[in-house]
C-alpha cells in the first residue's frame, strides 16, 4: 500500500466513525460534533480527489455555516432532561444499518451502471472557477448578490424589534 | 472558453429590463422607509405602485421579439413576457390591497414593499429563464422574500408559525430541486435548457442516462411543493391562512404562476424527450390535487383556510392542461393562470377588507349577514366565488372551460369528467360562504369592514378582468396561444 492509500484508509475510516458516532452518540452535542468530523472528513476525500476548491468549499459551509447553525440548534432546543427519550442503541443500530445497507445497495448500482460523463480532463483549479464566473456566469453571479439583499432583508424584518414601538390600539 | 459579452442598454438589457425597473424601485423604497417619518411612511405604497407602472414600459420594445441574452442566461420571447405582465398585474392588485391594509396592522412599510418588488422581480426571472441556474435562482430570490412578508406581522403567533413552516418546508422543497437539477446536469452534462433538449433528444436516453428520470422525479417534487400539489400540499393551509391577507393572495396567485412557468418551460423546453414517463405522473398527481383540494375545502370553517385549500384545488385543474400538453392545453395553462390571478385577489381583497385590527373576521360565522352590512363588498365577493365555481359568464368558467376542452381533445376523458365532477363538489364549499352572506342574521356586536379606497379599486380591476376575460375571451386565448408557440 502506497502512503496515498493509507491516507485514504485514514480519512474513510475517520468518515466512518464520526458517522457512527452521529447516529450512536446519546447527547444530541456529540452527535453534533461528530456529524462536523464526518464533514471534516469528507473535505479531506475531496482534497485527496485533487479538488482543492470544493474541499474548501464543504469546509466553509459544512464545518463553518451549517455546524454553528446546527450547535445553535442545539442550544435552542432546551435542557435535555425535557427532551423526548431517545431510542436505546440497539434500535439505533439496526435503523442505522438499514439505512447504510440500502444506500450502499443503491450507490452500487448506480457506479455500476450509470455511464458517468467523463468531463474535460485537467484539474478544476480555484482560479478556473474564479474565471468561470467572472467570464461566463456573471449574470447568476449578480443574481446571488440580489439573493442575499432579499435575504439581509428579510432577516432584518424578522430578527429586528420593529422600529414603530409597540403597536397602537386602532383608533375607531 | 465563451467569454460573456455584454452589449450596453441593447438586446440584453431589454430582456431584463422589466426586472432592472422593479429591483431600482425595491432599493428605492427601502431607502424611501427609512428617509420619511413616521405616518408619511406609507407613500412607499405609492412609490412601489408607480414601479409597477412604469416596469410596463419595457414592454413598448420587447413584443414580438424572441432571442436569448446574457450568454444565453435569459430568454425574451411572447412566453416570457405573457407571464412578466401577469407577474405584474398581480404585483400591481397586491400593492394596491396592501395600501390601507398595511397601514391597518401596522406593518413596517418600506421593507414590505420592497420584498413584494423584489419577490415580483424573481418570479420574473423565472419566468424569463433560459438555463437551470437562472431558474434557481428566480426562484430562490422570489421565495426568500416571500418567507419574510409571509412572517411580517411579528405580534401575531399565526403569522410567525406560516412563516417558519414555509421557510423549513421551502428551504427542503429548495434542495429537492437543487438535487433535480444537479442530476439533470450529471446525466446530460448540460445545463441550458435548449441544450438538455438536444442532448436528450440525440442518445437513446433511458440506457444511457437513465439517472435523468430521477432528476425529473426531484424537479417535480420541488415544483410540487411551490405549486402545492397533493401530495406536497401540507404546508399552504396553516401558511395561508397565517400570512397577512395580501401575501396570501399574493402567494396563492403570483408565486403559483411563477412556478407553472418555470415548469413550463423546464418540462416542455428541456424535457420533452421524457414527456411519455411524466404524462402518467402529473395525471395522477393532477386529479389527487383537485379532488383532496375539494373535498377538504367542504369542511373549512375558516374563509382563508377554505380558500387555501381551493387554490389547491385550482393548481390541479391547472394541470389537467398541462397533461393535454397540446398547444390549446398550454394555452389554457396561460388562460387560467390569468383568470385566477383575478378572481382569487379579488376574493382575498374582500376578505382583507371584512377584517380589523387584531380581528380578521374570517370565520365563516363571521360573514352572516355581511350582505346587508355591506352590500357593494358582498355582491363583489359573490361573483369572485361564482368564478372560483366555475359559472358563467365568468372567467372561472371560460378558464375551466379550455382546460377541460384540451383535455377531451388530446384523448384524456377521463380526466376531464374527474375535472368537473370536482367543480361540481366545489361548487357546494363556495355557495356555502354566500348562503352564510345573504341568509343568516349577523352575529351580535361584530364590527367588521375597514374602509379603504385603494382596496376598493383593487377589487373593482380584479372585477373588470372577471368579465372581461369571462366575456371576451377569445382575443385573450389568441394571445395565449401565440405565446406557447416557443415550444
Amino acid at each position: 500500500m502506497s502512503l496515498g492509500e493509507v491516507i485514504f484508509v485514514v480519512i474513510c475510516l475517520v468518515v466512518a466513525l464520526g458517522a457512527l458516532g452521529a447516529v450512536l452518540s446519546n447527547s444530541l452535542i456529540y452527535a453534533v460534533f461528530f456529524l462536523l468530523l464526518t464533514m471534516g472528513g469528507i473535505g479531506g476525500l475531496y482534497i485527496y480527489l485533487k479538488t482543492p476548491f470544493l474541499a474548501m468549499m464543504q469546509i466553509l459551509i459544512y464545518l463553518g455555516a451549517v455546524g454553528v447553525l446546527l450547535i445553535f440548534a442545539v442550544m435552542l432546543a432546551g435542557p435535555f432532561w425535557r427532551r423526548p427519550k431517545e431510542r436505546g442503541p440497539f434500535l439505533k443500530g439496526v435503523a442505522g444499518l438499514g439505512v447504510s445497507l440500502l444506500s450502499f445497495i443503491l450507490f452500487w448500482r448506480v457506479l455500476r451502471h450509470h455511464p458517468w460523463e467523463v468531463g474535460p480532463q485537467g484539474e478544476v483549479s480555484t482560479s478556473r472557477i474564479g474565471r468561470a464566473i467572472l467570464d461566463r456566469y456573471p449574470f447568476a453571479f449578480e443574481l446571488i448578490s440580489l439573493l442575499i439583499v432579499a435575504s439581509i432583508l428579510g432577516a432584518i424584518m424578522l430578527g429586528v424589534l420593529s422600529r414603530q414601538g409597540p403597536p397602537k390600539a386602532e383608533e375607531d | 472558453m465563451e467569454l460573456f459579452k455584454v452589449d450596453v442598454l441593447g438586446r440584453d438589457f431589454l430582456a431584463v429590463a422589466q426586472e432592472l425597473v422593479l429591483l431600482s424601485f425595491a432599493l428605492g423604497v427601502l431607502l424611501l422607509g427609512v428617509i420619511l417619518k413616521g405616518d408619511r411612511r406609507r407613500y412607499t405604497g405609492y412609490v412601489a405602485l408607480f414601479g409597477y407602472v412604469l416596469a410596463f414600459l419595457p414592454l413598448l420594445g420587447a413584443i414580438g421579439r424572441g432571442y436569448e441574452a446574457f450568454s444565453g442566461m435569459v430568454v425574451l420571447d411572447p412566453f416570457s413576457l405573457f407571464f412578466k405582465v401577469l407577474i405584474l398585474v398581480v404585483g400591481f392588485l397586491v400593492v394596491l390591497l396592501s395600501l390601507d391594509y398595511t397601514s391597518r396592522e401596522g406593518i413596517a412599510f418600506g421593507e414590505y414593499y420592497a420584498l413584494v418588488l423584489l419577490a415580483s422581480a424573481g418570479m420574473m426571472l423565472m419566468a424569463g429563464a433560459a438555463h437551470l441556474v437562472t431558474l434557481f435562482l428566480g426562484l430562490e430570490i422570489m421565495s426568500i422574500a416571500i418567507y419574510a412578508l409571509a412572517g411580517i406581522m411579528r405580534e401575531d403567533a399565526r403569522s410567525v408559525e406560516a412563516a417558519f413552516k414555509y421557510f423549513l418546508l421551502g428551504a427542503f422543497a429548495s434542495g429537492f430541486l437543487l438535487y433535480g437539477m444537479a442530476l439533470t446536469y450529471a446525466s446530460t452534462g448540460a445545463l441550458h435548457l435548449r441544450e438538455i433538449e438536444g442532448v436528450l433528444a440525440q442518445k437513446a436516453w433511458l440506457t444511457s442516462f437513465p439517472l435523468v428520470l430521477v432528476g425529473l422525479g426531484l424537479l417535480l417534487v420541488g415544483f410540487g411543493f411551490k405549486l402545492a400539489l397533493v401530495p406536497f400540499h401540507m404546508w399552504t393551509p396553516d401558511v395561508y391562512e397565517g400570512a397577512p391577507t395580501s401575501i396570501t393572495a399574493f402567494m396563492a396567485t403570483g408565486v403559483k404562476a411563477a412556478a407553472f412557468a418555470g415548469l413550463l418551460r423546464v418540462f416542455f423546453t428541456a424535457l420533452p424527450a421524457l414527456e411519455g414517463h411524466w404524462r402518467e405522473l402529473l395525471w395522477v398527481l393532477a386529479v389527487a390535487t383537485m379532488t383532496l383540494g375539494n373535498l377538504v375545502a367542504l369542511r373549512q370553517e375558516d374563509v382563508k383556510r377554505m380558500l387555501a385549500y381551493s387554490s389547491i384545488a385550482h393548481a390541479g385543474y391547472i394541470m389537467v392542461g398541462f397533461v393535454a400538453a397540446t398547444e390549446l392545453g398550454r394555452a389554457a395553462v396561460l388562460f387560467y393562470l390569468f383568470a385566477y390571478a383575478f378572481m382569487n385577489i379579488g376574493a382575498f381583497a374582500v376578505v382583507a377588507l371584512l377584517g380589523r385590527r387584531g380581528a380578521p373576521n374570517t370565520l365563516l360565522e363571521d360573514y352572516a349577514g355581511v350582505g346587508f352590512k355591506h352590500p357593494l363588498l358582498a355582491v363583489a365577493m359573490a361573483v369572485f366565488l361564482f368564478s372560483l365555481a366555475g359559472v358563467p359568464p365568468t372567467a372561472g368558467f371560460m378558464a375551466k372551460f379550455y382546460v377541460f376542452s384540451a383535455a377531451v381533445k388530446a384523448g384524456y376523458y377521463w380526466l376531464a369528467v374527474l375535472g368537473v365532477l370536482n367543480s361540481a363538489v366545489a361548487a357546494y364549499y363556495y355557495l356555502r360562504v354566500m348562503v352564510y352572506m345573504y341568509f343568516r342574521e349577523p352575529k351580535e356586536g361584530l364590527q367588521t369592514g375597514y374602509p379603504s379606497f385603494a382596496g376598493a379599486v383593487a377589487i373593482l380591476i380584479a372585477l373588470w378582468g372577471v368579465f372581461q376575460l369571462g366575456i371576451m375571451p377569445s382575443d385573450f386565448l389568441a394571445l395565449a396561444q401565440r405565446s406557447v408557440q416557443v415550444f
